[in-house]
């Protein structure tokens, strides 16, 4: 099965609010082009528009206005039931009264699969989530992050054109979410699957997407792979959401970004080339894996700074006064 | 809990403890003792212990005919009424189908309205000198009296009841659901059965079991419109007051009993278990329908009917009021207000008053109640707890005879006084304020009131400052139905009634049996007039949100 | 609304709620139940009230219910008298232990047979059965008036009478013993028998089966003379009366004493009162024949029997003995 490409072509979708006489805009103008065996993130904060994306690709909602190509064929007036796609939901939304593998064979038996190949099928699936074993359990008797991967074989066994994800591990606790998010990327791999996925999260959006969208209030902020979005943010949301970031003002009037990770400390002693600031220490937190100094530089800057640990070196005090320099190669100019 | 902890417990919080015995004693002297008086006097026969009451209802072939009335009157009501109230209950939740305020008001409006109103209206349009049946058209053979007219009426005054249960269900039942159906493929109907129906069925089997016991414990509607169809509720009423038979009558109302409380039994432990609802449902559906948009349109002409008839019979009401002489004169005319005014003042004041005096009680004890049951431990909570819910699952005229029976001697002796009358509202209407209470209690993160207790405040003072303020606005919705079930009780009331205080449904009752249809329509007026002018104050009061969403069961 | 108030409002309504308790037991009206026709319970009472000013309040009762409700309350009884209703179940009463002898000064002239042999009760008026038939219905059911008891159980008149239920009124359970009387047992029940399929309703009071007819919802009804006439004489509706040619019953409307009554005092002023002047012509002005009264009381022509007139008596306590026996019988064999 070859994988679907899907194309978004400048989607709107707005509300008109009664109460306060004005129209609300969700998604402004979004368009992407997704390449068959993709997994695309959109990411952003609560109320950016993310959801809204999903939820138009999937069928649930209507775009006020704007396109929605799969494969050449223009879906955006088709109802979900219609479309070739299928959703992995944040509550997994599994039907409480089916025990899981009725749960996984619905899709199956919704398109006239005989008895045989439906028991056929899930016991291929079954074993790539690794819920063998489970088949007669109810939902309410498994655990999080066994309703995720229920959830997610019952999407994957109908072989849709997209797959969409919708926060699913947000339910999860923070070990269990690291190992669920390799798995579904895996699993989509191995699948070539085109996959969409939505997260708040931006950790997991960098660590499992062949690209990013940055989302906020309804607009795309920056489109690019994780190292783009990271390293290379075109705005100050983007570096900002990304990971921690300080932002310092230069004289041309450009915003320079570095991110804690990539400041040094030196004595006052040490000569430095380069980018160097004074500075003095204000708070100090040990992280486990890194140092945190909370520094404000002469030029009346603040800052954080992250060094890596090692049992060897003793850390800065607060109060010292030191040289603050800044790795070249990871500075990143702000355009506009 | 074991005794010695049970009692160290006690020790460190005396104020609970006193409130347990005296609550304890209230109940089992207003609650408890009426109905072992009931009890006792259904096992004697001429003063010696004897079954033969009971027996009568399986010998004697009116009763069987009574019997089987009620249950086959029962299942029809039941069944039209679960159908109409999950068909609004699916439109409100499931559909973007216009007029939604609209419809809801209509869903909710029998509720408010005193229990004859509808036989009223239904006997004004197509009774023998009806309306419809006469005027308009001539009926020749139809007679509205019998079965045909109450499952009429009862389906229509009832509905409200199955809607509030599925729409509960309903929206109980996480949308994602449906959306994930959809979105592996299946029709909207195709979802509608695999999803929405078996989730609901719980709720639709709760709400059918509601209804029927609704209508075997109604009691005022089978007066007017029975005809020559027997039912229990009526018999045992006849029995005790008209025909002088009090063991059969204390027995009929007993044997009505058993239904009430075994559903409600049944509610309580085993349906709610059964149910699939997710506590993390969201609220209403959003985006598109889960109905194609013929059958949206289909069963919106349904519902949207069912509340024109309804209204149609509102506005008879109305209309009836002013009418000199319904049947024979239809000629504008106040000439009833003034009638009723001379006759039935002195009952609509007595009304009014044992309501207000009722409601803040009944309100101000479930809450209490509801605020030891929830927050406090101790032993006997289950104890109170049941024992405090049990009126309102009973019939009204089990009840009114156990009143009767209880507090016609030393040292309680309260027939013929407002007391009596107040006592059975309070006891009989308090559940509704301690379920109220108690889900707003769970909603209220309990750490708020334990800081309180941290920094020094007692149980009581927790209660007065912490508690109450945030659970107002809820109470005081349910201090709202309180009201109206103190205002439209009839069933209770009627063997509570005295020469010195009457009660305006009783008066309805008399007039509609004396054919003057038009006062009691005024009376009706009167009664709905007074009990939407409380909650428009109450609404004022706390503001709308809260009132919606109002504990009502 | 301050929380205090709610608390202050509960505790107030409490004060209320002893005070109504308390309100009801020191009165000192003079409490009567009636079983007389409405109006003419009001009248007496308002004349009655107004020569003697003793506050009096009354409820008007049909006769099943005033029985029973003074047997519940046997133990605190709450009326002083009962005025109305037939001498039989005024006898009923008295065996029940429920009234207490009287022998009122004015019951001299009254003929012994319309007082109780020991002065238990002492009858007002007769009340004499009758049918009454709403010509326009005739008219459309093309059939002329019944004649007599026999006539009512053609099938011709199916659905088109009512009667009162004979275990809650009087009126119904005169007729009832007027039939037994007539006939004797077994054939009065298979006479009722036949009757029921003819029967549309059996009303809870007495006199709704003739207002029924008044109001065209009955072709036919049975009822007492009094209370047809007035019906006559106030509905103009289309009604005509019928004294049944094989004879008809009567009832004496009595008046006795409860016992315990609180105010028996005042009672017997009224049991006296009810047998003065004042009295008999507020009775005749109502359409009834009073048993005591002056050449001055001014009867209503319509109410003078015709001579063909044969009237039926009946052992007023026979039929207050076998009252609960004759209506668990037709309960089971007619009702059922």
């Amino acid at each position: 099965m070859s994988s679907s490409n899907v194309k978004l072509q400048h989607l709107r979708k707005s509300f008109f609010d009664i109460h306060h006489q004005k129209e609300n805009v969700a998604v402004e103008d979004f368009s992407l082009d997704i390449q068959g065996g993709e997994l695309v993130t959109l990411l952003g904060p609560s109320g950016c528009g993310k959801t809204t994306v999903l939820r138009m690709l999937a069928g649930f909602e209507s775009p006020t206005s704007g396109h929605i190509i799969l494969n050449d064929k223009d879906i955006t007036q088709l109802p979900p039931n219609k479309r070739n796609s299928a959703m992995v939901f944040q509550s997994y939304a599994l039907f409480p009264h089916m025990n899981v593998e009725e749960n996984i064979m619905y899709g199956l038996k919704l398109r006239g699969f005989s008895k045989e190949e439906q028991s056929q099928k899930l016991s291929g699936f079954l074993d790539i989530v690794n819920l063998r074993g489970y088949e007669k359990r109810k939902p309410h008797e498994l655990s999080g992050g066994q309703q995720q991967r229920v959830a997610l074989a019952r999407a994957l066994i109908v072989k849709p054109a997209i797959l969409l994800f919708d926060e699913p591990l947000s339910n999860l606790d923070a070990k269990l979410r690291e190992s669920m998010r390799n798995e579904i990327r895996n699993i989509q791999k191995s699948l070539k699957i085109t996959a969409v996925y939505v997260t708040h999260d931006q950790a997991e959006a960098m660590a499992i997407s062949d690209r990013v969208v940055v989302m906020n209030k309804g607009k795309i902020e920056q489109i690019g792979s994780s190292q783009d979005v990271y390293l290379r943010p075109s705005t100050r949301f983007v570096a900002d959401f990304m990971g921690a970031a300080n932002f310092l003002t230069q004289a041309n009037g450009k915003t320079l970004v570095v991110r804690p990770e990539n400041i040094k400390l030196h004595s006052l002693q040490d000569s430095l080339t380069g980018e160097v600031r004074q500075a003095s220490i204000k708070e100090y937190h040990f992280l486990g894996s890194v140092h945190e100094y909370h520094l404000h530089l002469q030029t009346g800057e603040k800052i954080v700074a992250r060094l890596p640990v090692s049992m060897d070196e003793k850390p800065h005090f607060v109060g010292e006064n030191i040289q603050v320099s800044f790795d070249q190669k990871n500075l990143h100019q702000l355009s506009g | 809990m074991p005794i010695k902890s049970s009692i160290a417990s006690y020790k460190k919080d005396p104020f609970v403890f006193c409130s347990v015995i005296l609550l304890l004693i209230l109940l089992s002297i207003f609650i408890l003792y009426p109905i072992s008086m009931t009890l006792k006097l259904s096992l004697t026969k001429g003063g010696e212990w004897s079954l033969a009451s009971y027996a009568a209802i399986f010998e004697k072939a009116y009763l069987q005919k009574a019997l089987v009335n009620s249950v086959v009157l029962g299942c029809f009501t039941a069944t039209f009424a679960t159908i109409i109230g999950f068909i609004f209950a699916f439109l409100l939740t499931r559909t973007q189908i216009a007029g939604k305020t609209f419809l809801q008001f209509m869903s909710t409006l029998p509720i408010i309205s005193p229990p004859f109103m509808l036989t009223l209206s239904v006997i004004l349009l197509f009774g023998k000198n009806g309306f419809v049946s006469n005027h308009l058209f001539h009926f020749e053979s139809f007679s509205i009296y019998g079965l045909q007219g109450l499952v009429l009426v009862q389906t229509c005054s009832m509905f409200p009841l199955a809607y509030l249960t599925l729409s509960g269900i309903l929206q109980g039942i996480d949308s994602a659901t449906e959306d994930a159906a959809l979105d592996l493929g299946a029709s909207r109907f195709r979802t509608f059965l695999d999803v929405t129906l078996p989730l609901a069925i719980p709720g639709i089997i709760s709400a059918w079991l509601l209804v029927f016991v609704g209508s075997l414990a109604d009691f005022a509607n089978p007066m007017i419109l029975a005809g020559k169809f027997d039912v229990l509720s009526v018999q045992a009423y006849l029995q005790f007051t008209g025909m002088g038979n009090l063991e059969l009558g204390a027995a009929l109302s007993n044997f009505l009993l058993v239904p009430c409380l075994a559903v409600y039994a049944l509610q309580k432990f085993y349906l709610k278990k059964k149910s699939f609802v997710t506590v993390t449902g969201k609220p209403l559906r959003k985006g598109g329908d889960l109905t194609t948009k013929p059958m949206r349109y289909f069963l919106g002409l349904l519902a949207y009917s069912i509340s024109a008839f309804i209204l149609i019979l509102y506005f008879t009401v109305l209309a009836g009021c002013f009418t000199k002489a319904w049947g024979i004169d239809y000629s504008f005319s106040l000439e009833n207000f003034r009638y009723v005014f001379d006759v039935g003042w002195k009952t609509i004041m007595d009304t009014i008053f044992v309501s207000a005096i009722a409601t803040p009680i009944a309100g101000g004890l479930g809450l209490f109640i509801a605020f030891l049951i929830v927050r406090k431990r101790f032993m006997g909570r289950r104890v109170l707890d049941v024992i405090a819910m049990i009126p309102f699952s009973l019939p009204g005229t089990a009840v009114g005879i156990g009143y009767v029976l209880a507090f016609n001697r030393e040292p309680l002796l309260l027939t013929g006084t407002a007391t009596i009358i107040i006592l059975s509202f309070v006891f009989r209407n308090m559940p509704v304020g301690i379920e109220s209470a108690k889900a707003s209690l769970m909603q209220i993160d309990k750490s708020i009131e334990e800081a309180a207790t941290n920094l020094g405040a007692n149980t009581a003072k927790v209660f007065r400052e912490i508690t109450l303020p945030l659970i107002k606005p809820a109470s005081f919705a349910a201090m709202a139905y309180v009201f109206v079930h103190c205002m439209t009780a009839v069933s209770a009331v009627i063997f509570l009634v005295s020469a010195r205080w009457n009660h305006m449904t009783v008066l309805i009752l008399a007039q509609t049996e004396i054919l003057r249809f038009s006062a009691a329509a005024v009376l009706c007026l009167i009664l709905i007039s007074v009990v939407l002018s409380v909650f428009w104050l109450l609404k004022k009061l706390i503001g709308i949100d809260t009132f919606k969403k109002g504990a009502f069961s | 609304m301050k929380k205090h108030s709610v608390l202050t409002y509960a505790v107030v309504a409490l004060g209320f709620l002893f005070l109504g308790g308390c309100k009801s037991s020191n009165s000192n009206s003079l409490f009567v139940y009636t079983s007389l026709e409405e109006v003419t319970a009001k009248a007496l009472i308002k004349a009655f009230e107004e020569e003697t000013k003793i506050k009096t309040e009354f409820v008007r009762l049909s006769t099943g219910e005033a029985g029973a409700r003074i047997e519940a309350e046997k133990n605190n009884p709450q009326g002083s008298i009962w005025v109305g209703g037939p001498a039989g179940s005024h006898a009923e009463a008295r065996d029940k232990g429920l009234t207490i002898p009287y022998h009122s000064p004015a019951t001299s002239t009254l003929n012994a047979k319309y007082k109780d042999k020991e002065n238990y009760w002492s009858g007002l008026y007769l009340g004499i059965l009758a049918f009454v038939a709403n010509t326009d219905q005739l008219k459309k059911l093309g059939l002329t008036a019944p004649e007599t008891w026999a006539d009512l159980t053609d099938p011709k008149w199916k659905n088109h009478i009512q009667i009162p239920n004979p275990g809650t009124s009087g009126t119904s359970y005169n007729v009832m013993t007027t039939l037994i009387t007539k006939f004797g047992e077994q054939d009065a029940f298979n006479y009722m028998k036949n009757l029921h399929k003819n029967i549309s309703q059996y009303t809870r009071s007495g006199a709704a089966p003739i207002k029924n007819a008044a109001l065209g919802e009955s072709a036919v009804a049975v009822g007492y003379t009094q209370d047809i006439f007035r019906l006559i004489y106030e509905s103009k509706a289309p009604l005509q009366l019928i004294y049944p040619k094989d004879g008809t019953g009567y009832e004496v409307a009595a008046v006795s004493l409860i016992k315990g009554g609180k105010q028996t005092e005042l009672a017997q002023k009224l049991y006296d009162w009810l047998y003065s002047p004042a009295a008999s012509q507020i009775l005749a002005d109502n359409f009834n024949a009073p048993l005591v009264k002056t050449k001055e009381t001014q009867v209503k022509p319509e109410v003078l029997l015709p001579v063909t007139l044969k009237l039926i008596d009946t052992d007023v306590d026979w039929a207050g003995k076998n009252r609960q026996r004759l209506i668990d019988l037709w309960n089971d064999r007619i009702n059922g």
